[in-house]
């Protein structure tokens, strides 16, 4: 990692932010920072500048050609639409179905624990007129991966993410569809070069592998490790990568929707608005952050953020507000100051509940955490407080 | 039929009126002095002007805006946003404001109200509540509708019976934005208390909601309009890009759905003995 900390001089964001990487690679909380250009602007505001220059028309007859050939017309499936029902996936597998006039499965990794309005949302998403299937993996086995991964990597959510980025191409597979459509790509966040901006495809290898068996990790150990832990191969099936061999004799193609249009979470917001009864987040604005239209499904989303927080300095309002500025919503001084309300706090509703699902004490949750503050992000003043570097770059 | 005020409401966010739904979006309509000019022409009884991010974001109220505001204006301007003082309530004043609106403040700091009432007077205070169900009762919700208050919509009320005998502006989260009709499980609930005067704002769309607000409570004094007169104004102004942020077009047109024209002229023409002047 880096040891001097940039923060963007367009958005908020900080070179301690990583890039996406293929998670079961992943053995220990390591990651590929954010790429910066010369003028200290990074790659993400980039993009969003190239974006205004996109020909957006042109841009959707690409995707309509691209429809065009995986359409099918004897009434089977021709799209799998990985997705929660919350505001992206709602617009995407909507506008595919009665746009584009698709026949789109949509397919939902379940979240670790449904909130009620996760539950509610999903429910709404299919109501607008979808076919679904709900993958309910064991929650035996995700209860362990969940807490191993976040001993191991500081992150909760690894599980989760996993899953995501394995169940559309699977399902695809599985009920031989050749075209999977995710929401927003990556470029959006965190490109990793400037001469990706045109690539819409989903690399292989987050979602496929092509070596060794025993290099696989999921939570930070391989296969041996985890049946220490009690978990099996056989547990693993939807965990674990695609074959890249299958991936390429099947022709499954992985595309991102926000490469299409011209992607805006908050556009997505108003169409689902429009299209269902889609709910914010009934109880206010989210834990960490000042918005509550997103990442409402899932009991353990606050601690997913709050640890990006430890490990990179920059927790969920960052997270919104580099997105808005983007986007034009907030200018770069409204952001530091949400940033100084918001991006720090505790998400203590879910915390019990949080503790118990992975089986850990408070003061144990707490040496876990503090074990994973990076020494150039974090230090304690004179009076024993924990101080964000990135924080106090950006303030 | 008795007296009524109708009163468009704007959002700003620094120069621009914007609009979300349920009070989440930050969507851009246009520069809001544009707004303000066309209903400053209309014969309304008075406009709302609300910073909306003020509170939520920390910064400073408009005051500049309600400088630039009050020049052209040629009908009363209530705002609100961040005013979280004596201080900022009357600079707010000073600046052309005719009434100001408080919500989070007047509840943390209980002295606050007191002082307000006895410098700046009842008639010249307009105090918001933002409110939606959850579990079972109304709720009430600060900076924005993004903070749950402790206290329910009931206790709110009850608290402002005892100390304030203005005006209350009641905005319904779950109705806000959507140009769906209104929530009349909560005017049904404002009509009984007939000790206070409300001004409604959440979903008003039609004649017809302005009719049922009308005829089921006599203490609603002012309706408040938002999203269905700027929507309007925006079909009127459809080819005129200088209004629209170019995302939002397509979610504009998709937010015309009210078939009615529910125009200034229209609302006024209809209830000339509502809207009395």
């Amino acid at each position: 990692m880096k040891k001097d900390i940039i923060i963007c001089k367009k958005c908020v964001m900080a070179n301690t932010r990583p890039v996406s990487t293929p998670e079961f690679l992943k053995k220990k909380f390591y990651h590929e920072s954010t790429r910066f250009d010369n003028d200290g602007i990074c790659f993400a505001c980039k993009y969003a500048e190239y974006k205004r220059r996109v020909d957006w028309n042109k841009r959707e007859k690409i995707l309509k050609s691209i429809l065009n050939k995986y359409r099918k017309n004897d009434g089977s499936y021709d799209v799998i639409v990985p997705g929660s029902g919350g505001k992206d996936s709602f617009a995407v597998a909507h506008k595919l179905k009665y746009k584009y006039s698709m026949n789109p499965l949509t397919v939902t990794w379940s979240p670790i624990v449904y909130t009620d309005i996760g539950k509610i949302n999903h429910e709404e998403w299919i109501k607008s007129g979808l076919d679904n299937i709900v993958v309910n993996p064991n929650p035996k086995i995700k209860r362990i991966l969940t807490s191993l991964s976040f001993k191991n990597l500081c992150n909760p959510f690894q599980p989760f993410v996993i899953g995501q980025k394995n169940i559309g191409p699977k399902f695809a597979k599985m009920y031989d569809v050749k075209l999977v459509m995710y929401g927003e790509s990556p470029l959006e966040v965190h490109p990793s070069n400037l001469d990706s901006f045109d690539n819409f495809e989903m690399p292989a290898e987050h979602y496929a592998f092509n070596g060794r068996k025993k290099d696989i990790k999921l939570a930070g150990l391989n296969l041996n490790e985890l049946k220490k832990e009690k978990v099996n191969i056989q547990d693993l099936f939807l965990y674990m990568p695609m074959n890249l061999k299958d991936v390429k004799r099947n022709k499954i193609k992985t595309l991102f929707f926000s490469n299409f249009e011209n992607w805006s979470p908050q556009q997505n917001y108003f169409y689902s608005k429009k299209y269902s009864n889609f709910n914010s987040n009934p109880f206010g604005r989210s834990e960490g952050t000042y918005t509550k239209f997103s990442s409402l499904d899932d009991k353990i989303d606050g601690q997913y953020y709050f640890t990006m927080l430890i490990k990179f300095g920059q927790g969920r309002t960052m997270n919104d507000a580099c997105r808005d500025i983007r986007d034009g919503y907030i200018t770069r001084d409204e952001a530091i100051q949400l940033i100084k309300k918001y991006d720090e706090e505790f998400p203590k509703k879910n915390f019990k509940f949080f503790l118990d699902y992975v089986g850990l004490t408070e003061k144990t949750y707490w040496k876990i955490i503090d074990s994973f503050r990076p020494k150039n992000i974090w230090y304690k003043n004179n009076k024993k407080k924990w101080i964000n570097k990135v924080k106090e770059e950006l303030i | 039929m008795r007296n009524i005020r109708i009163i468009p409401k704007l959002e700003v966010k620094n120069d621009n009126l914007v609009k979300g739904i349920n009070h989440e979006g930050l969507r851009i309509l246009g520069p809001a002095s544009e707004f303000i000019k066309k209903y400053s022409k209309e014969d309304f009884d008075e406009i709302i002007i609300i910073d909306c991010v003020s509170s939520l974001f920390g910064t400073p109220s408009a005051f500049k805006l309600i400088d630039n505001i009050a020049k052209r204006l040629r009908i009363p301007m209530a705002y609100g946003g961040g005013l979280k003082s004596l201080k900022n309530s009357t600079m707010a004043l000073n600046q052309g404001a005719d009434r100001i609106i408080v919500n989070s403040s007047i509840f943390k700091n209980n002295n606050l109200l007191k002082d307000l009432i006895n410098k700046i007077g009842t008639a010249n205070i307009i105090v918001s509540i933002y409110t939606k169900v959850l579990d079972g009762e109304y709720r009430c919700f600060t900076e924005s509708s993004r903070n749950l208050a402790k206290n329910n919509l009931n206790q709110r009320l009850n608290y402002l019976q005892k100390n304030f005998d203005g005006e209350i502006l009641i905005n319904s989260i779950e109705f806000d934005g959507k140009c769906n009709g209104i929530d009349l499980n909560l005017i049904k609930i404002l009509s009984k208390r007939k000790k206070q005067t409300f001004l409604y704002s959440g979903g008003v769309t039609s004649e017809k909601d302005l009719k049922d607000i009308v005829n089921l409570s006599d203490n609603i004094s002012g309706i408040v309009i938002a999203s269905s007169l700027h929507y309007q104004f925006l079909k009127e102004n459809k080819n005129n890009r200088k209004y629209l942020d170019f995302r939002a077009i397509e979610s504009i047109e998709n937010n015309m759905s009210f078939t009615r024209k529910f125009t200034p002229k229209r609302i006024l023409k209809k209830f000339p003995k509502i809207s009395t002047r």
